[in-house]
């Protein structure tokens, strides 16, 4: 294995499982645990969430640092609502209904904690080029997390995917928000577990 | 009298029935970190309930010369980011003034208080029903008094929810968001 495929490993493995944003750190749960109740829901919300800090987190990477702290913040938050117009746009032009559902959830990802918080106490510490990758692994871990949540949601809540029934019984509640922040804990209890026993293993091995 | 006692039962029930953790679920990732210090929820429920206030205050204001400009409300999050911005720096200086000591402690994570949903959302929810600066700025107080609530209610339980005796696997955030839901779904039922 090069170096390069053993840092990549590393990234991946650190973003999407020991420290995944929504299923082991539990960051930015209110639009998960709100409008995320199907599939499709819950790809609307990846595609906003993804374009506008993605592109905050590598725009802002070139504010200086020698700026006081409390203004870089205000930069981070600033460039996000200015990425999240096109987005927005974007999103409502190909998925107009889902787009409405979002309501006032899809904003407020300007001020999510990758950018408020994660900016700082981590991407913008390390080199630009290993932080890219990681902040890239970080915002597909926070999106398989919520991509699942949504589907186990509408497969609980409705029996099934898409329209298409496959379960016999249905839990309607599961997709209020009480439902949501209880499968949420199940989901993410459940992925704790099967990443600890995977790591035990990798490192047995 | 009467109105006096009508406005505090709203009030009441404005941070508790309709508590803004309990349900809409804006700004739990802050509660969470928040609720780990006894004093945090004070001070930075505090902050929160300032930030809310002011910065409705500002964005009323604000919102006003953007529509008569012809700009809308799809550039609002820009203005909304603004005005959260000035009250932040307004704040910091005012702490930076008061105690060089509680600035130094504070600054690294008041801006927590300020950058997130909960305060956000006050903003948001305020053009969408379109209130009036009255009714915006009580709102805003409700939501931060409601967010001290709810981290009250998170940190009674907290040495319990943080012991040994819970699951590797639900310790940590699970178990935290188990226990969200859990009074979320008792708040729904008392609703109905």
């Amino acid at each position: 294995m090069t170096q390069y495929e053993s840092r990549i490993g590393t990234a991946s493995k650190e973003a999407i499982f020991t420290s995944n944003a929504l299923l082991s750190s539990g960051s930015i749960i209110a639009p998960a645990v709100v409008v995320a109740t199907s599939f499709m829901q819950a790809a609307a919300l990846c595609i906003i969430f993804s374009t506008v800090t993605y592109i905050t987190v590598v725009v802002c990477s070139y504010v200086p640092r020698k700026l006081l702290y409390t203004i870089r913040i205000i930069i981070y938050t600033l460039v996000a609502s200015l990425v999240y117009v096109p987005a927005a746009m974007l999103v409502e032009l190909f998925m107009p209904s889902y787009f409405a559902a979002l309501g006032i959830y899809a904003p407020l990802l300007i001020t999510n904690s990758m950018i408020t918080v994660r900016t700082e106490a981590k991407f913008y510490r390390l080199k630009r080029g290993y932080m890219l990758q990681l902040a890239a692994f970080y915002v597909i871990g926070y999106d398989i997390g919520l991509l699942a949540l949504g589907t186990l949601r509408e497969m609980m809540a409705d029996g099934g995917l898409f329209g298409l029934k496959m379960l016999p019984i249905s839990v309607p509640t599961v997709s209020s928000l009480f439902g949501g922040f209880i499968v949420l804990a199940i989901l993410s209890a459940g992925f704790r577990w099967i990443s600890a026993r995977l790591l035990r293993r990798e490192e047995a091995a | 009298m009467t109105q006096f006692l009508e406005l505090l039962m709203a009030s009441l029930a404005a941070v508790t029935l309709e508590n803004v953790i309990f349900t809409t679920a804006f700004g739990t990732s802050t509660l969470i970190e928040l609720t780990k210090k006894n004093w945090q929820i004070l001070s930075f429920g505090g902050f929160i309930t300032e930030f809310a206030v002011l910065s409705s205050l500002i964005a009323y204001f604000l919102e006003g010369l953007l529509i008569s400009w012809g700009l809308g409300l799809r550039l609002m999050p820009i203005g909304y980011i603004i005005s959260l911005g000035a009250i932040y720096i307004l704040t910091l200086i005012g702490i930076r003034a008061a105690s060089k000591k509680a600035f130094s402690a504070m600054k690294r994570y008041i801006h927590l208080s300020a950058f997130n949903c909960a305060v956000l959302s006050v903003l948001f929810t305020n053009s969408v029903n379109g209130s009036s600066l009255l009714d915006r700025l009580l709102f805003a107080a409700y939501t931060g008094l409601g967010f001290m609530l709810a981290a009250y209610i998170l940190r009674i339980n907290y040495d319990r929810l943080s012991s040994d005796r819970v699951p590797a696997a639900f310790r940590g955030f699970p178990i935290y968001a188990l226990y969200i839901g859990l009074v979320s779904m008792i708040i729904y039922i008392l609703k109905r």
